[in-house]
């Protein structure tokens, strides 16, 4: 025996000192506590605004193999009994100040501001929902799979898929609000694809990498994602030139100072090239695959460099609008940016939505 | 709230032996080596979709594992405990000859002045038979960490470990 191997033996006659334990139990408990722990925690969720660099140039290799290109792949046309006829979006406004209207939710409820409270919207399959950027529909996926689309007020659902996947691919509506963005497949499989409203039909990514949480451009040409190692990554709408953010995420602590990463992708610039994140770092545990509804950092795609904001206080939520605004969510504020990050609006939110996620602002 | 529950156990119960085995060498002790493996697979449960799905659930437990244990209140708690007596010398696994037990305590005695992350090192390169970059990719260090943390580790081991005096590194081979 030399001494490479007595070395590896001792270890193996140590390690077999240890009392099998059963683990079941204990560990769904203990994750019952942190999921109860970071829903306390998570409106708190803090980020200071720092302006830092932006970005030089576009990363120029993809970090991730590819992975082969399914076929597009027709599926069968769901019993739809009638067509959409999504309502007129009224003009007006949730909140004076502050054109346009904001919607909340939490895991079940959907609501829409009104500047008397708010109006439900659904009361209960919010969690994987997501409204039109029109603001004249609603689509969800619900615990069976299911993609139901209803107008504005929640009302007229009709189904249009089955199979969806729900946990981590809410769907993400087109820019011309006419198709999402999601995945189906059974347990342990996921094939994401857009979604024809109309029609039924799905037509696959040309690119099947691991992504979850996935984004539409407002300009319709890029779409964003986090891998399932909490890197982000964009490509273009049907999936391919996909490219992996550089630096973001990579377990290189050289080229990820503060091993910054996010599983948790909120909302995609108009041209694609900011994401806003809830960012972790250091020790920080990743986040799950549920959807989480917070951002407190935006991240260049290019670079992979946290964007400054020109806010104060706690950043709860980033949502970028079509038009190149940025609303900007802190504790009981809003915060309307132009693309210049100049300031536009500044207004209190209500109390109402406290204890809700900001979901969406759509146009008046 | 966490789809594939019956693979998550599934999952468990085939792999959370392994799991604690490493435990036990990074911390030498029964009850820290239970917390920190029920710690790794609370955290992968919470992650389960994701992980399910991209086929890593046990690469992402070890992660978890390994960056608990050199954590900053980890350490305090390591060392706590680590200064105590040696656990009594009964042989669990019929490695019962005294010469056989009298190295394995040594040897655990000496994994034992090492710091959390040159232990981790050591477990991962030699028990766990990572290559330095895969360790180093666990741990979230550089390459040449692994190799600085894994000289210091084997110097302190050939220190306190007759046996081991002539050990032969293999820095640089990438095994």
């Amino acid at each position: 025996m030399n001494d490479d191997d007595l070395l590896r033996d001792s270890l193996t006659e140590i390690g077999d000192q240890v009392k099998s334990v059963d683990f079941v139990d204990r560990s769904l408990a203990r994750s019952k506590r942190i999921g109860r722990s970071r829903a306390l925690a998570s409106g708190a969720a803090a980020a200071c605004a720092l302006v830092l660099a932006g970005g030089l140039a576009w990363q120029v290799a993809l970090t991730e193999p590819d992975q082969p290109s399914p076929a597009t792949v027709p599926t069968a046309l769901p019993s739809v009994t009638s067509s959409p006829s999504p309502n007129a979006t009224p003009v007006g406004s949730s909140i004076a100040g502050l054109p346009g209207w904001l919607y909340y939710a939490d895991s079940e409820r959907l609501v829409r501001v009104t500047k008397s409270g708010v109006d439900t919207v659904l009361e209960k399959d919010a969690y994987a929902a997501s409204v039109s950027p029109d603001g004249a529909r609603v689509a969800f996926v619900d615990k069976s799979g299911k993609v139901v689309v209803t107008d504005r007020d929640g009302k007229n659902h009709r189904t249009v898929f089955q199979g969806a996947k729900y946990y981590g691919y809410e769907p993400a509506w087109s820019p011309d609000s006419e198709r999402l963005l999601l995945a189906k497949g059974p347990d342990g499989e996921a094939t994401k694809g857009i979604l024809t409203v109309a029609t039924g039909r799905f037509t696959a990514l040309v690119d099947q990498r691991s992504a979850i949480h996935l984004l539409w451009s407002a300009d319709g040409q890029h779409i964003g994602y986090a891998t399932g190692e909490c890197r982000l990554a964009t490509a273009d709408a049907d999936g391919g030139n996909a490219r992996v953010v550089p630096g973001f995420g990579s377990a290189d602590v050289q080229a990820n100072y503060g091993r910054r990463r996010s599983c948790d992708p909120y909302s995609m610039s108009a041209d694609g090239g900011l994401i806003s994140v809830w960012l972790r770092k250091g020790e920080e545990e990743d986040s799950d695959i549920a959807r989480d509804l917070i951002a407190d950092t935006v991240i260049d795609v290019r670079t992979g460099e946290n964007v400054g904001l020109p806010v104060r206080g706690d950043v709860q939520a980033i949502l970028f609008q079509p038009n190149g605004d940025i609303l900007v969510r802190t504790v009981g504020k809003l915060t309307l940016l132009g693309p210049d990050f100049a300031v536009k609006a500044e207004v209190p939110e209500p109390a109402a939505v406290n204890d809700l996620k900001l979901l969406a602002y759509t146009p008046d | 709230m966490v789809a594939g529950e019956d693979e998550y156990v599934a999952f468990v119960r085939a792999r959370s032996h392994a799991l604690l085995r490493s435990a036990y060498l990074l911390t030498g002790d029964q009850h820290l080596a239970e917390d920190l493996v029920q710690e790794a697979l609370a955290r992968t449960h919470r992650a389960w979709s994701r992980l399910h799905e991209i086929g890593n659930a046990e690469a992402y437990a070890r992660r978890v594992m390994y960056h608990q244990q050199v954590s900053v209140w980890r350490r305090r708690r390591t060392a706590e405990v680590l200064s105590g007596d040696l656990p009594e010398p009964a042989d669990r696994r019929g490695h019962d000859d005294p010469e056989s037990i009298t190295r394995r305590m040594t040897v655990e005695r000496a994994l034992r002045s090492l710091s959390p992350r040159q232990r981790a090192v050591v477990v991962l390169r030699y028990f766990e038979d990572h290559t330095e970059a895969e360790a180093a990719d666990l741990l979230g260090v550089s390459v040449s960490t692994v190799k600085t943390q894994t000289a210091r580790a084997l110097e302190q081991l050939r220190k306190l470990v007759p046996e081991l005096r002539q050990f032969r590194t293999t820095e640089g081979t990438g095994r």
